[in-house]
């Protein structure tokens, strides 16, 4: 410490002697509409000294003798410094390029200036205009190298988010969510027989002031273990003091599919049906397969064997009307969705308060219909965050939100009882039998069947709040302990009635429960020592503990004396009761320093000690360091004359993060409960790894930052590389030895690409405006070493696997090689390379990543004085999509007698024919086996968003009391280029895992919408 | 000050040290150690349980230990209509290295193995009252799920005599840690003999009569029986087979009262026991809605997928007033063939499904007496005739030849898992396939290949 004191003396000596005002005066504006800020913090640089903005946005401060630089700041605004002057005017803005905004970090703050990691910074203007239900929705493809997947068109299901490329393979692949410091449960708690839920929507995204998204190592390595995947730090809004601020929002969406696939009419389907039957005689008789006379008489025993025979299927499915005078052709596909689904939003909040007290309260409402039917999510709740000034030294507060939401859900893709599958029931089918119910059995279980007579409702309460008081020990000594909960109790309740497939002869009941507690309690010293002159540190050191206590129960009954009674109380027969927990503890040290030298100069270093539940005694503690440096050259006296570059700014870091997403007690050898009837049990399930421990990410970002043009343009760009070293992985093992994985640190992964985030104001008029940002980023995957294993996707309707050299979650599959044109067989490469058109010598290969090489989206926003239109790309490329649907859709009944695509008219029918759709028949087919035939290129641009919107002017305003009202009109997937036939933004599942993703099985496609909406402040 | 900041925080992180470090430690609320289980009388038969709950499983009685085999050798009597490609390839004699039917009944049978090998490797704790039975029932159950691995994944002991080195590995001993798990296949006969020695082990050590569900003396020798009879051992067979019925001779009263029952029939030998919480085909539990031999088989008002059509071919081999034919009904739900006819032996969730039963004893011991021209308790004549008359079909006058027995043997054992077991035993045509064709086999699951090089993978997969 020495030599700091050393430099405050030099600095001391050195500092010159000039003119100074003795009293600043001044008035503090909002930069965007000139309102008068009041409650703004003005402060003289390097000392404690300061005082606030009034009603009028006025201050007044006295000059102490030696300085000359006023700091103002405001919660939710950047800051800015000021040479101190008489009659200053000072303009507050809250643009996120600006140098000088405020940037959430670990444990703090700081200005973006001197950030020396990569973070992505976004807040509510850059909200897609659309019907979401969660934030994480609204800001997809707006942070360079954040890929934000929407599984499908349902609404309220798990999305899958990936910061930087998959670095994991058996553990958790999403970031670290935390919440105003408290880690936020982001893990579904859906029934396990459905598709993945999200609990982020349970938070209301009017409520977020901004996200921070933390992507490299020496950002977010203060949080250690927990960080490899990214960290998402969420701000929630706090109150200003001064005026009190009511603003009001509401949007309607009307929304519809962005695609249909088309599927086959009823004369068309029966056509083709007739044609498989005769195209498998032909194909028996002359393979000498069955021994007929005769072609003739094969094609007839194809065609009318009431066993075999396609007319025997045709009179059944057609149940009782006339096939063959074309009486039915019911459009199935058009049944899945609503009409014209609707989604209401709207939020309400009322800010302010007075110099002591300041709160932010809200409450949301929203009722939001999927575009498939059933389907509907609706969500109400209510925030309150409190501060308050006890005293010069001690500062308190809360954030409070409590929320409840209601999914009615319907089953996952893989179901026959989901609506998206009623795309393969037979077209010549009616679509209500001669009783005027649902047609059933034709030949699939009809799903529409379950409208009005199966439910299930997944409603989650939340409560995520924290409480935390700041103490300063010193004027450049702060104390702070905060204490956090997030508590989500969910329940989801099912009932299917005696109508339905799983729910007959007597209807079939189902309650889960999740209650799932988190605590956590953060403390921590900030010290920020004042020297006059070119030194600036920080230094942040504490702890963190958290628990978390997850609690579930399931059960299950039938036989229900009447349909009309759906509680489980009814239930004649309990089928299924279970009920289990478990509980995991982290213990974290932190500490970080930042040293900033000349303000240009900077440098930050971290360390994070964390301890885990989830490792054996000899690895359970991790030590997760990290170091960055940025050099501001634009301060540099050599760059002061280059006028055009108004900041530049480098930055480079590294450091080591972790991951410790695996499920508990991994490390243990165990037994496990087993039941059989009187004979309650045990198995062995788990064999012993002690040695267990930590997954680690090093990762090197190199950045760069600047503005050019008085910053007209400004950019940011990354470059990073990440090592993924001790993967967590479920390792294969032999079965026979009764197991058949362990999970063992093996195995390296690495990602490395570049981010651009580019903003120009290409016109900056007085009237008129036009502003450009585009962010893009690259990834590559590259899976290094999993001791040479192939990790085949677990996951139902998956082909993917990872193997080394290759990206995770390769498509691998047999290459489909056409058709042949002699006999319409569907061809495939064996391993030689030749074609075959016997499936079984087909031979496994890498064709395809379902992760894109590009993402990333560009704005152009358009102003004329309240007019503004905005229009927002987005984009991927180098990504593929396998339609797993395929095998049963477009295969011309080898699969089953499911209704084809439109895409079987272009079948092969005779020899010489040269097609890609081989021939059809339901005995003698080859073609339904998985292989490329289903694989396509995924990339897309799409119009994610168009909207114009209009700022009523203020003179028309003032009459009625009204400080704003904004009007606007938006549209939502309007259009698309891809070459993938159907919607190319499916998961299905939703699956969050690191081998899911790029998988369309019957999955409801993405919205089209139209939003209208109002904005008023009061 | 700075002695002041050091302080503070030394202190803060010693309070969060000793207040929170302990708690790292945590308990599974679910699960017990090694240590915790195998060292009581009570663990150990605990563990014993759990390789009987495997039985239940799809993987095994619960739907492919039975289905597999009727699906190879399905030619004739039975078609499938299922959406399931797995099960559509091994219809079709099509089935991959990576079907996953194949890799559940590989996986879950080991998983049952090293259960009962830790049973057996604890003997010793178990209390001296029980601990023979017990021993006899890990035995019995480790011979049992032996003699299905060999079965599906191994060429018969008709084809070699057992001199083929292509059987599966044998596994004895529990593994308890990660060393030594690259294992190679063991030969058939080694395998067979294992089988044997497990059995003739646990006949010995099981009491005469057990609880429902669980071995006794009679399922040793029944299994045995059939086991000498894959061998063309027919004196064994014969004796084993004689030794079950002279414990007990009961054959039900009728073929209607054989299946769906809460409990083991009258003639039940050995029977996989369900409950409305323990069973494969209920949504959740053990299994899940898309499995179990009921939800394949059955077309009923909200039972079953119909996904096995019983051929018109296989139902007009039953003469008219056969009982065994009034078995037989027309779908009356799911299903894509409303035409097809289904089989009565699997209709109801949640009950009980045979392994083993009496009369299959009858006719096994009527054929080997047949074959090996002796009269092991009962004539040929009579043994068959006993299933026959139960069946309310006249009785024969005389056996014209061995085929006679097979015959009524495929009839009265229909659709339970015995058909390619008989056809492969006396080399017959599978439909056009010769008994040893590569594709009536199942292959060894690539997961497992690609786990462990050393095993050898069947021909042409």
């Amino acid at each position: 410490m020495k030599w700091l004191t050393t430099l405050m003396m030099a600095t001391v000596l050195f500092t010159t002697v000039q003119a100074q005002v003795q009293t600043a005066k001044g008035t503090v504006t909002d930069a965007k509409d000139g309102t008068p800020l009041q409650g703004v913090s003005v402060k003289v640089k390097g000392q404690a000294a300061g005082t606030q903005t009034d009603e009028a946005g006025n201050f007044t401060i006295n000059m102490p003798p030696g300085s000359k630089v006023l700091v103002f700041s405001f919660i939710g605004y950047e800051i800015i410094e000021a040479e101190a002057t008489a009659n200053m005017q000072i303009k507050l803005g809250t643009q996120t390029q600006d140098l000088n905004a405020v940037v959430v970090v670990g444990y703090g703050t700081k200005t973006k200036k001197d950030v020396t990691g990569a973070i992505a910074k976004l807040n509510q203007n850059d909200y897609i205009p659309a019907p979401v239900q969660s934030f994480e929705q609204a800001i997809q493809g707006k942070a360079a190298g954040v890929v934000i997947s929407s599984g499908s068109g349902k609404v309220g299901q798990g999305i899958k988010v990936q910061v930087r490329g998959s670095a994991s393979l058996s553990a958790g692949t999403q970031p670290f969510y935390v919440i105003d410091g408290v880690p936020m449960i982001s893990n579904s708690q859906s029934d396990i027989n459905n598709d993945p839920t999200n609990p982020l929507a349970d938070l209301n995204p009017s409520d977020i002031q901004s996200i921070e998204i933390l992507k490299d190592a020496s950002a977010a390595a203060i949080y250690g273990s927990r960080a490899a995947n990214g960290v998402v730090l969420i701000t929630t809004k706090k109150g200003r003091a001064g005026k009190t601020n009511i603003e009001a929002n509401y949007a309607v969406s009307f929304s519809k599919p962005t695609k249909k696939r088309g599927f086959l009419t009823g004369k068309e389907y029966s056509d083709l049906l007739l044609e498989a039957a005769k195209n498998d005689g032909v194909y028996d008789f002359q393979n000498g397969i069955s021994g007929f006379g005769s072609e003739q008489e094969a094609i007839d025993f194809f065609t009318n064997d009431p066993d075999y025979g396609a007319v025997p299927v045709l009179d059944y499915l057609a149940q009782g009307t006339d096939w063959r005078n074309n009486a039915v052709n019911t459009p199935w596909e058009d049944y899945i969705y609503r009409n014209n689904a609707i989604a209401h939003q709207a939020d309400i909040s009322v800010s302010g308060g007075d110099e002591k007290t300041r709160f932010y309260a809200s409450g949301t409402f929203s009722d939001q219909q999927a575009i498939v039917i059933m389907n509907k999510f609706q969500k109400y709740g209510g925030r309150l965050n409190l501060d308050h000034t006890a005293s010069k030294r001690l500062t308190l507060g809360m954030n409070l939100a409590i929320n409840r939401s209601e999914n009615f859900r319907v089953s996952d893709d893989n179901a026959f009882s989901t609506p998206g599958q009623i795309v393969a029931l037979a077209p010549i089918a009616p679509l209500r039998d001669a009783n005027g119910e649902y047609s059933d059995n034709i030949p699939y279980y009809n799903g529409l069947i379950q409208a009005g007579n199966a439910s299930d409702r997944q409603r989650v309460f939340r409560n995520i709040g924290n409480v935390y008081a700041t103490y300063k020990l010193l004027p450049s000594l702060a104390f702070r302990s905060e204490f956090g909960a997030d508590i989500l109790n969910q329940n989801e309740e099912q009932f299917q009635n005696n109508k339905t497939q799983d729910g007959a002869p007597a209807g079939k009941g189902q309650y889960l429960t999740a209650s799932i507690t988190t605590f956590n309690t953060n403390n921590y010293l900030t010290f920020t020592p004042t020297f006059k002159g070119d030194h600036d540190l920080e230094l942040v050191g504490g702890m963190s503990y958290q628990q978390i206590n997850s609690r579930i129960s399931g059960i299950q009954g039938e036989n229900f004396p009447s349909q009309k009674l759906q509680t489980l109380s009814s239930a004649g027969n309990i089928t299924f009761g279970s009920s289990s927990g478990t509980t995991d503890r982290f213990l974290s040290y932190f500490t970080r320093a930042s040293y900033k030298f000349k303000d240009r100069y900077l440098l930050s270093l971290s360390g994070r000690i964390d301890g885990s539940s989830r490792f054996g005694n000899n690895r359970r503690y991790g030590f997760f360091p990290a170091a960055s440096v940025g050099w501001v050259l634009s301060d540099e006296e050599f760059l002061k004359p280059v006028t055009w570059v108004s900041s530049l700014k480098l930055r480079a870091g590294y450091g080591i993060t972790g991951n410790a997403e695996i499920g508990n007690l991994n490390y243990l050898s165990l037994f496990s409960t087993t039941q059989y009837p009187n004979l309650p049990g045990f198995e062995a399930t788990q064999v012993a790894n002690p040695d267990l421990g930590w997954e680690k990410t090093g990762q090197v970002n190199i950045g760069l930052d600047f503005g050019l043009f008085n910053n007209r343009l400004s950019a940011t760009i990354d470059w990073y590389k990440k090592h993924t070293t001790d993967l967590l992985l479920t390792v294969q093992i032999p079965s026979t030895s009764g197991f058949t994985s362990v999970v063992r640190n093996v195995g390296v992964v690495d990602n490395s690409g570049v981010e651009f985030t580019i903003s120009s104001r290409n016109f900056a008029g007085k009237d008129f405006q036009w502003t450009t940002d585009f962010v893009a980023a690259y990834n590559k995957n590259n899976v290094v070493d999993i001791n040479g294993q192939i990790i085949d996707d677990a996951a139902r309707a998956g082909r993917k696997a990872a193997i080394e050299g290759n990206p995770i979650a390769s498509f691998y599959m047999p290459v489909f090689a056409g058709v042949d044109p002699n006999n319409g067989d569907a061809l495939y490469l064996d391993a030689e390379g030749k074609t075959t058109s016997d499936y079984s010598l087909a031979n496994r290969r890498v064709v395809g990543n379902p992760n894109p090489k590009w993402t990333g989206g560009l704005t152009n926003t358009f102003t004329y004085k309240g007019l503004s239109l905005s229009a927002f790309f987005s984009f991927t490329s180098g990504n593929d999509i396998f339609n797993a649907s395929g095998v049963y859709q477009e295969t011309g009944f080898g699969n089953g007698y499911d209704n084809q695509t439109r895409t079987l008219l272009n079948r092969w029918q005779k020899p010489g024919d040269i097609t890609n759709v081989p021939r059809v028949g339901v005995y003698y087919n080859n073609g339904y086996f998985e292989s490329t035939r289903w694989l396509y290129d995924g990339s897309f641009i799409r119009l994610k968003s168009l909207m114009l919107s209009y700022n009523l002017p203020k003179n028309l305003l003032g009459k009625a009391n009204i400080s704003g009202l904004r009007l606007f009109v938006a549209g939502y997937n309007l259009f698309t280029i891809t070459s993938y036939a159907y919607d190319p933004e499916v998961n299905s599942g939703a699956g969050t895992a690191a081998l899911s993703g790029g998988i369309d099985y019957y999955t409801i496609p993405t919205q089209r919408s139209i939003t209208v909406g109002l904005n008023v402040k009061l | 000050m700075k002695h002041m900041n050091k302080f503070l925080l030394a202190g803060l992180m010693s309070v969060g040290l000793i207040s929170c470090s302990k708690n790292l430690e945590i308990q599974s609320e679910t699960s017990l150690s090694p240590e915790q289980l195998l060292t009581t009388s009570d663990g150990v038969v605990s563990v014993l349980y759990g390789g009987y709950s495997t039985l239940v499983a799809g993987s095994c009685y619960g739907t492919d230990f039975i289905m597999a085999g009727e699906l190879l050798a399905g030619d004739g009597d039975i078609f499938w209509r299922g959406t399931f490609q797995t099960y559509r390839d091994i219809f079709n004699k099509q089935q991959i290295a990576v079907d996953p039917t194949a890799q559940r009944m590989w996986i879950n049978s080991y998983k049952a193995i090293n259960s009962l090998n830790n049973v057996l490797k604890a003997i010793s704790v178990v209390n001296e009252d029980i601990r023979d039975n017990i021993e006899g029932e890990a035995k019995f159950l480790r011979g049992l799920y032996y003699f299905n691995l060999i079965q599906y994944f191994a060429q018969p002991w008709s084809k070699s005599a057992g001199n083929d080195p292509l059987g599966v590995p044998l596994i004895l001993q529990p593994v308890e840690n990660l060393d030594n798990l690259q294992v190679s296949r063991n030969s058939v006969k080694e395998v067979y003999d294992q089988v044997i020695s497990d059995l003739s082990d646990a006949k010995a050590k099981l009491p005469e009569s057990n609880d429902n569900g669980r071995a006794d003396k009679s399922a040793a020798s029944a299994i045995l029986s059939r086991v000498y009879l894959q061998q063309a051992n027919y004196a064994g067979a014969a004796a084993e087979a004689n030794a079950v019925i002279e414990f007990d001779e009961t054959l039900a009263p009728s073929v209607s009262v054989l299946f769906n029952n809460s409990g083991n029939s009258a003639e039940d030998i050995f029977a996989v026991q369900q409950n409305s919480q323990v069973n494969v085909g209920s949504y959740q539990g053990v299994g899940n809605g898309n499995d179990g031999l009921v939800t394949f088989f059955a077309s009923l008002p909200g039972v079953g997928r119909g996904d096995v059509d019983i051929q018109q071919a296989h139902i007009n081999k039953y003469s008219n007033g056969d009982d065994r034919k009034a078995l037989f009904y027309l779908t009356q739900g799911n299903g894509q063939n409303a035409n097809a006819m289904r089989s009565s032996k699997w209709r109801e969730l949640y009950k009980v499904i045979t392994v083993v039963r009496r009369a299959e004893m009858y006719l096994t011991r009527a054929e080997a007496n047949y074959r090996n021209s002796s009269a092991v308790g009962a004539s040929p004549l009579d043994d068959i005739n006993a299933v026959r008359t139960r069946a309310n079909v006249p009785p024969l006058a005389n056996i014209a030849n061995a085929d006679v027995i097979v015959n009524e043997r495929l009839l009265e054992l229909a659709f339970e898992g015995d058909k390619l077991w008989t056809l492969k035993r006396l080399k017959k045509n599978i439909g056009t396939r010769a008994y040893d064709d590569s594709k009536l086999v199942l292959p060894i699951p690539q997961r497992e290949r690609d786990a462990n090089p050393n095993i050898a993978q069947n021909p042409t997969f």
